[in-house]
């Protein structure tokens, strides 16, 4: 089964991107990405004009200025509304902002965007102290003060905190369009009421102020757009899996035209498919265009072409969730087997993709690999294969056959031949169709892997259809395949964190408690420990509880430096 | 990723540290013309004196500085002291039945308050001048009451409005008003 291109000459044609050509969806840098460097930028030039003489007197000049002809506009009525809108500003609204935003983003379980805004709450407010204390500056002279202030003037702590918080709120918490408008909406009228009444009340200069705006919000939006861009870490309060990604606009786009200059292959719809069995990558059918049929797939329903392919998108939030899967692994149960994270989205498709083809070049029934694609360099891909049409999960057949328990068996018979593990086996991976077995999603296969885990793949498999079958026919089926002994050896190896999670809810709603009936059937094994202890384990266990109780001090001491305790 | 988020991580780590260790002497108020003492003239407006620090004697920290519209305090502490010395500029005090003792500077009424001599060596300095008083407040063990007592008057001093309104203006172009 190939990809004949060639045959086809309405198909495009491959070909190799351009040096200086985009990618087909390229990181964008928004014009307000490039507004705050360039804001940045200008307050490190104040800040070093304000540590020089000269400086000083220039900027305290331009300050005064403007604080004289805003002095003229003050009388008492003025004065009065500002003192009460400047009260906007008080270290109760920054604490009653900044923990509201934390505890929503922990009850919505936005896990990353809490850390940038935890990070940004600390870092912002410390690094305007910090500043504020060398350069020690005065509170403006030549006009009458008219409202209550304290510390150094600049930048203006106040100011800054209202809007660290507030910008904090607008990328965390409002999902982008009309919502976000509103909010930044909200957000400037709150924020420059505050600077203006300070200006008015010449608590601040203006050069305070400007410069606590451009930490209070340029700042952060520039550590969300670095961190948690909007493309990998959508605010969305939709029920869901949040590693799922939005492939409509940019991104449906970028995908047909990259499945067209890189594979060849004209896309006309690109739309997600069965998210609920994928938590770690973006499932998509890709239908191709009418006029195109240059795949000749085995298992494509009866009565008609196929034409479509299966995309699984990566993005470089799933290197998160691989790094903290993986290192939570290796703390409770030690290194069972490689545990190491990948390091980057391309290596990590790599690693798919070549274990796609070694399943294939070994015979064992998976869908045929026709690549990757590249949406943006390092960030996204799409792995390619063909789409199964027709199959349907194990557990969605019924009661299965024994021409179907045979072949599952088989499948792990020949892993177990080949050196070869799957490593998530599950309902949701095992395929049925046309009668036929298909292993899918072969991301955590590995290749020559310990003995411990082909008995587990082998338990996986058998509660898998026990769950459409009985485990006696199961068990007999199995002995044709292996011996009792590598059977009692499979679950004696089974328990807890070896089962995929979604196999053990299912057992639990089953209610027949599998495992014990397989074990039953089985002859009796001495259990295998799962638990792997090492130099390497408790070095790396003690690490990460003394990082752990490092980051709550540091926080617990820096949340009341930064004014938030 | 990683080379992403690492270094965010990490300045987040450092400025925390850094803030949290940071050494609070960056703002002391030194005896020396320039914006750290204007804030204190501005506390206090009209007031003669500002109390700075000279140097800290052998063993003498700079624990803490604030300053708003209502005056300034810092504190130093001994390493022969269990507790801090509080130094505050306010813009009037009451001295009540503190006894006047050798003025330390010209135009100053210097009181001392001693509340308890027995166990602690106890009370108030009082530098009362012009629109303005200093408050001392300390709380020794006896013994090294004496040399410390020295020691704390030889480190606080006051500096004159006058002077700093001139060189702020000479030095940075800041009227210091009034």
């Amino acid at each position: 089964m190939t990809l004949d291109r060639a045959a086809d000459h309405t198909a495009p044609l491959p070909r190799r991107r351009p040096s200086g050509e985009p990618p087909p969806l390229p990181r964008p840098v928004s014009p307000g990405s490039r507004l705050s460097l360039l804001a940045c930028a200008l307050v490190a030039l104040v800040w070093v004009a304000l540590a020089t003489q000269v400086g000083t007197r220039a900027v305290t000049a331009a300050d005064v200025a403007v604080l004289d002809a805003l002095g003229r506009l003050r009388n008492d009525t003025v004065a009065d509304l500002a003192r009460h809108v400047a009260d906007l500003g008080s270290l109760w609204t920054f604490r009653i902002v900044a923990w509201t935003t934390l505890l929503v983003l922990i009850a919505v379980r936005r896990f990353q965007h809490l850390l940038v805004v935890l990070a940004v709450l600390l870092v912002v407010p410390l690094t305007n102290e910090l500043v504020s204390v060398w350069l020690g500056r005065m509170r403006p002279t030549g006009v009458t003060i008219a409202g209550p202030w304290d510390g150094y003037a600049h930048p203006s702590i106040p100011v800054a905190n209202l809007a660290v918080a507030l910008t904090a709120v607008v990328l965390t918490l409002a999902p982008p369009g009309r919502w976000r408008r509103r909010a930044v909406w909200v957000a400037v009228v709150a924020v420059g009421l505050v600077a203006a009444a300070r200006l008015v009340l010449a608590v601040d200069h203006p050069s305070d102020v400007a410069a606590a705006l451009v930490t209070g919000a340029a700042v952060p939006v520039l550590a969300f757009r670095l961190v948690t861009p909007e493309e990998a870490f959508p605010v969305t309060y939709r029920r869901g899996v949040r590693a799922h990604l939005d492939v409509g606009g940019r991104r449906g786009e970028a995908i047909c035209s990259a499945l067209a200059t890189q594979a060849g292959i004209a896309v006309t719809s690109v739309e997600p498919f069965r998210l609920g069995s994928s938590a770690g990558s973006t499932p998509l059918r890709l239908t191709t265009d009418d006029g195109r049929d240059d795949r000749d797939g085995d298992h494509r329903a009866a009565g008609g072409p196929d034409r479509h392919l299966f995309g699984k998108l990566y993005a470089s939030t799933h290197l998160w969730s691989d790094r903290w899967y993986k290192l939570a692994r290796t703390v409770r149960y030690g290194r069972l087997e490689d545990e190491r994270p990948f390091n980057t989205v391309r290596r990590l498709v790599q690693y798919e993709d070549h274990m796609l083809r070694v399943f294939h070049d070994a015979g064992l029934p998976s869908p045929e690999p026709y690549g990757i694609v590249e949406i943006t360099p390092d960030r996204e891909y799409l792995v390619l294969t063909e789409f199964l049409t027709g199959a349907r999960h194990i557990t969605e057949c019924g009661d299965i056959g024994d021409d179907v328990i045979d072949g599952a068996l088989a499948a792990v018979r020949r892993m177990w031949d080949t050196g070869l593990a799957h490593r998530d086996i599950k309902p949701g991976n095992v395929l049925e169709c046309d009668g036929r077995v298909l292993l899918i999603d072969v991301a955590f296969a590995e290749l020559r892997p310990t003995p411990w885990r082909q008995a587990v793949d082998l338990a996986n498999m058998m509660l898998t259809l026990g769950l459409c079958s009985t485990p006696e026919r199961v068990y007999e089926r199995a002995l044709a395949l292996f011996t009792p002994g590598e059977i009692g050896e499979a679950f004696a190896a089974t328990r807890g964190v070896t089962v995929p999670s979604q196999l053990r809810s299912l057992l639990r709603a089953d209610g027949r408690d599998l495992p014990a009936r397989f074990r039953a059937l089985a002859p009796p094994a001495p259990p295998v420990a799962i638990q792997r202890w090492s130099l390497r384990r408790a070095a790396l266990t003690l690490s990460v509880a003394a990082g752990a109780v490092l980051v709550v001090v540091l926080v617990a001491v820096n949340l009341r430096l930064a004014g938030l305790a | 990723m990683r080379a992403r988020r690492w270094p965010t991580a990490a300045l987040a780590g450092l400025v925390a540290a850094a803030a949290a260790c940071a050494d609070a002497e960056a703002a002391m108020p030194r005896c020396e013309p320039g914006q750290r003492l204007g804030i204190v003239a501005q506390s206090v407006p009209g007031a003669a004196y500002l109390p700075c620090v000279a140097t800290l004697p052998p063993g003498w920290t700079f624990e803490s500085f604030e300053v708003d519209e209502d005056g300034a305090r810092f504190s130093l502490r001994s390493d022969r002291a269990d507790r801090a010395v509080d130094v505050e500029l306010v813009a009037g005090c009451e001295v009540g039945p503190a006894l006047p003792v050798a003025p330390r500077d010209e135009g100053v009424r210097t009181y001392l308050a001693v509340s308890s001599v027995s166990s602690r060596y106890t009370g108030r300095f009082y530098d009362v001048f012009a629109d303005g008083c200093v408050v001392y407040e300390f709380d020794f063990a006896r013994g090294p009451h004496i040399a410390l007592v020295a020691e704390l008057q030889q480190a606080v001093q006051l500096y004159p409005r006058r002077q700093l309104r001139q060189e702020l203006h000479d030095d940075l172009g800041i009227t210091l008003d009034p």
